[in-house]
């Protein structure tokens, strides 16, 4: 169990690829493969959807938060169309601090590396050690 | 998923209703063929697993429905990707001569520096043939882009076509140094020099 009840942490490249995923409470409960890939892109669709869906077109940024009975959702969309978003327990609170947290780590240790290529998979062992140790996730 | 797979390209099939964009890719990603037609509604994916110079990439193949009612959502789909496939079929004219609107809509919509392939398909139809190859092969030199003629349902050159264009990519989107393959990210490594053939990859 993590300390905010995060559950895990995804990252989607404005084209719409799943760039990073990080189980952050125990093992995932997908399967391997791409199902992470297909689900990242999914939503990905779906967040363009709902912003497509507001009354005054152009002015909605999209799905903020999905709550259910078992998890919620929380959404963070850069001013470049990055999207972070957080799975977490019902009861997490302070998810918006979490994500702010998540866009400050991704702006240092993924913006700054000069090897990174933009939209594409992050692999940097700093990049998940500091998600790991950040007290906010 | 960090040690999967070395990238990801998203890749784009356009064109004209009913040429075979979604066979292609059903081909492509699962190596099955339907003869019946079905009208993509939207925009669907699939991923296939390549590798290529010892690099293993997934290829993020999206399918755009090519009716215009579908437009508005589909021309949304075209940033960001690596590749743009242009198809038509070479037994119906009409779906040729819109190849140039399609190109248009890549330069609208689409980011700097797509790779661009034309796909000619429904190759194995011999005797409905309405487009010559030569004629095909003409209009991608006049845009210096790659040309092939595809069948979804024989799979002549399917896998080339995707085969060309990750090669395309890969030269685009790989840096000149990577870090040390064998483990510790802070440790760099110049790349092998036939690597740096075909320009500057600034």
């Amino acid at each position: 169990m993590s300390k905010n009840f995060i559950i895990s942490v995804w990252i989607i490249s404005p084209s719409g690829g799943l760039i990073y995923k990080k189980d952050i409470a125990g093992q995932s409960t997908l399967a391997r493969g791409n199902d992470p890939l297909e689900l990242g892109s999914l939503f990905h669709s779906q967040y363009a959807i709902s912003s497509a869906l507001s009354p005054l077109p152009g002015t909605s940024s999209g799905i903020e938060s999905v709550e259910t009975d078992d998890f919620r959702i929380q959404c963070l969309r850069t001013p470049t169309g990055i999207l972070f978003f957080v799975l977490a327990e019902p009861h997490a609170t302070n998810l918006e601090r979490t994500l702010k947290e998540l866009y400050e780590l991704f702006a240092d240790y993924v913006g700054k590396n000069p090897f990174y290529v933009p939209n594409q998979p992050i692999k940097s062992a700093l990049f998940d050690k500091k998600i790991l140790e950040s007290p906010f996730i | 998923m960090t040690q999967e797979f070395d990238y990801l390209f998203k890749l784009l099939l356009i064109g004209d209703s009913g040429v075979g964009k979604s066979c292609i890719l059903l081909r492509f990603a699962d190596d099955t063929y339907t003869g019946t037609y079905i009208a993509t509604i939207g925009v669907d994916f699939k991923i296939r697993t390549i590798q290529l110079n010892g690099k293993v990439i997934k290829l993020q193949i999206w399918d755009t429905a090519g009716q215009d009612r579908f437009k508005t959502i589909t021309s949304s789909y075209y940033r960001g990707a690596n590749g743009i496939l242009v198809v038509y079929d070479v037994t119906n004219r009409d779906s040729f001569q819109n190849i140039n609107m399609w190109m248009k809509e890549i330069d609208n919509y689409g980011s700097e520096g797509t790779v661009r392939v034309l796909i000619g398909n429904k190759s194995d139809l011999a005797n409905k043939r309405a487009v010559e190859y030569d004629q095909g092969k003409q209009l991608a030199d006049s845009m210096s882009i790659p040309f092939l003629e595809t069948s979804a349902k024989t799979a002549s050159n399917v896998d080339s076509a995707f085969q060309t264009m990750s090669e395309e990519i890969l030269k685009q989107v790989s840096t000149q140094v990577e870090p040390d393959p064998k483990g510790d990210p802070n440790v760099l490594q110049p790349r092998p020099q036939q690597d740096k053939q075909g320009g500057c990859s600034c």
